[in-house]
């Protein structure tokens, strides 16, 4: 009962969001139109690197492709639904408004998480499929079912672990209070999940893949679905996102605990 | 421009307050530019079998170690501050001084580079530690000519991001449209590829765009990659696209003002 309430006041506000979103038109349109062109300039790079090299550390360039695709769709979600939320947030716990949330009866780590909607960066997510499609056809391969299933279950564990991370950071303001910078720096480090996990060594690889799990969300789904992914490894990253999510969840409490409102 | 000069010692004390004020934040935003860093272990793992495009290892470490720096410098953030001053009006305040709010804003960028080149020196001893064989060297001489690149290549930024800034006079909002920019920017700037491993088409391209003068010269000329011969042509070129964006910008700026004072605030 409590649960649907709960989601039919977050498709409220993702509705609430779109009208929003799309009243200055000419910045909406721009702004989708260059989050495309912005993909297409995310492969260049690439393009370039394999003008000179055959592979990256054993990489083919469609292998390579197919990480970068993840990383868009990863980043479509983040930017469509969890950043703009997460920011809210900030401003809320600045501002005191959380009180509202608090009050409301439904979870507020639901109500926080998942009310507003960034539409325009969606469109990441059929690009980034694109892509997918693209690369599969280079290498003329067609994954099985199981290898697709395992593909899109390590992409839901990329981004809880993502909206993990998100949350604790922005859980942070409870404390700091002006910490949006904060997400916008885990952005910055989530650049890092561009390129193929091995391109990294040593305790630089370590940290991107246990600490800012990064290899985990956008190297991990492509050797899944090319049925390179050993079953230990695919269980070992759903086992690091539940631990992710579980962790979020209680520092979220903590966090909420220690909110001191607007009028106190 | 002499009341701006004699209210210039006020304008940095009072931006080292809010900077002081903020200083967390602050250095927060400095270390979300990453990219350098980032672009520096995909290109060290491409050169792993032996140089590319004549770059080696070591070459493309000191490459983007320099371009981490130059980026600190250079950086500008004007079009994010005024696209919302420009929407609620907030703007009125500035124009009511005394003074072109522009020299505010100049004061606020540069007041921030002393605690940028702080943040830099660890990180800078670390990349130097971990890839020694780049042999970044303080040469004064080409020093002092990539401190006055940077200073051109940051005007140039700054300069673009009143242009973008003014066009919310029109739009209400145009950091889309500046992302596009900051896009092409980083692309053909040699933000995430050297000039000198572009494919000829790119190439080009960037004689005639002005990204490499916002960028890539003085990296370029810091990471000795351009021979001292070069450095006044490339100076140069700098400067005559610094002189066509101000006109651009101060013609747009003018237009959109003159809009914004239409509208009654």
């Amino acid at each position: 009962m409590s649960l649907s309430r709960a989601l039919d006041a977050v498709g409220a506000s993702w509705r609430a969001s779109l009208l929003a979103s799309t009243q200055y038109r000419g910045n909406f349109v721009l702004s989708t139109l260059f989050s495309a062109l912005w993909t297409a300039w995310s492969v260049l790079p690439l393009i370039v690197v394999f003008d000179h090299v055959e592979s990256i550390k054993g990489w083919s360039p469609a292998e390579a492709t197919l990480v970068m695709a993840w990383f868009v769709i990863l980043r479509g979600v983040l930017e469509a639904v969890v950043q703009p939320n997460l920011t809210t947030l900030v401003e809320r716990v600045r501002s005191g408004t959380l009180d509202f949330v608090l009050l409301k009866p439904a979870d507020p780590q639901l109500l926080v998480s998942f009310s507003s909607l960034e539409p325009g960066r969606l469109f990441d997510v059929p690009v980034g499929l694109g892509l997918v499609v693209w690369a599969l056809d280079q290498m003329a391969y067609s994954p099985s079912l199981l290898d697709m299933v395992a593909a899109a279950a390590l992409t839901v564990a990329g981004a809880t672990i993502i909206y993990a991370l998100w949350l604790c950071a922005a859980a942070t303001s409870f404390w700091w209070v002006k910490v949006d910078s904060l997400t916008y720096l885990l952005g910055a480090v989530m650049d890092a999940g561009r390129w193929p996990g091995s391109v990294y060594r040593g305790a630089v690889r370590a940290l991107f893949t246990f600490v800012f799990p990064i290899i985990v969300m956008t190297s991990a789904p492509p050797r899944a679905l090319l049925g390179r992914l050993e079953a230990l490894h695919f269980f070992g990253c759903v086992a690091l996102a539940v631990a992710f999510a579980v962790g979020s969840r209680l520092f979220w409490r903590r966090a909420v605990a220690s909110y001191t409102s607007a009028s106190s | 421009m002499t009341r701006a000069l004699r209210a210039m010692p006020t304008l940095f004390r009072v931006a080292t307050a809010q900077l002081s004020a903020y200083r967390a934040e602050v250095l927060i935003w400095i270390l979300t530019a990453t990219m350098p860093l980032v672009m520096m272990a995909l290109w060290d793992a491409v050169a792993d079998g032996g140089p590319v495009g004549g770059l080696g290892q070591g070459d493309l470490a000191r490459y983007f170690t320099v371009t981490l720096v130059a980026r600190q410098l250079m950086s500008a953030w004007l079009s994010w501050e005024l696209n919302p001053l420009i929407r609620t009006g907030g703007l009125s305040a500035h124009l009511l001084r005394p003074m072109s709010p522009f020299w505010y804003w100049l004061v606020q960028h540069v007041s921030h580079v002393p605690l940028r080149a702080v943040v830099l020196v660890p990180l800078i001893a670390a990349l130097i530690a971990w890839r020694p064989e780049m042999g970044l060297t303080l040469d004064p001489a080409r020093t002092s000519v990539f401190v006055l690149s940077c200073a051109l290549g940051f005007l140039l930024n700054f300069v673009a991001h009143i242009f973008f800034g003014a066009l919310a006079f029109w739009t209400g909002q145009s950091q889309g449209l500046f992302m596009g920019w900051f896009g092409l920017w980083s692309l053909f700037g040699g933000y995430l590829i050297p000039a000198r491993l572009m494919p000829p088409w790119m190439a080009a391209l960037n004689d005639a765009l002005p990204f490499r003068a916002m960028l890539s010269i003085p990296v370029e000329i810091g990471a000795s990659l351009m021979a001292p011969e070069a450095w006044l042509g490339a100076l140069a070129s700098q400067v005559a696209w610094l002189v066509a964006f101000a006109g651009i910008a101060a013609w747009t700026w003018r237009r959109g003002l003159r809009r914004y004072e239409a509208f009654g605030a």
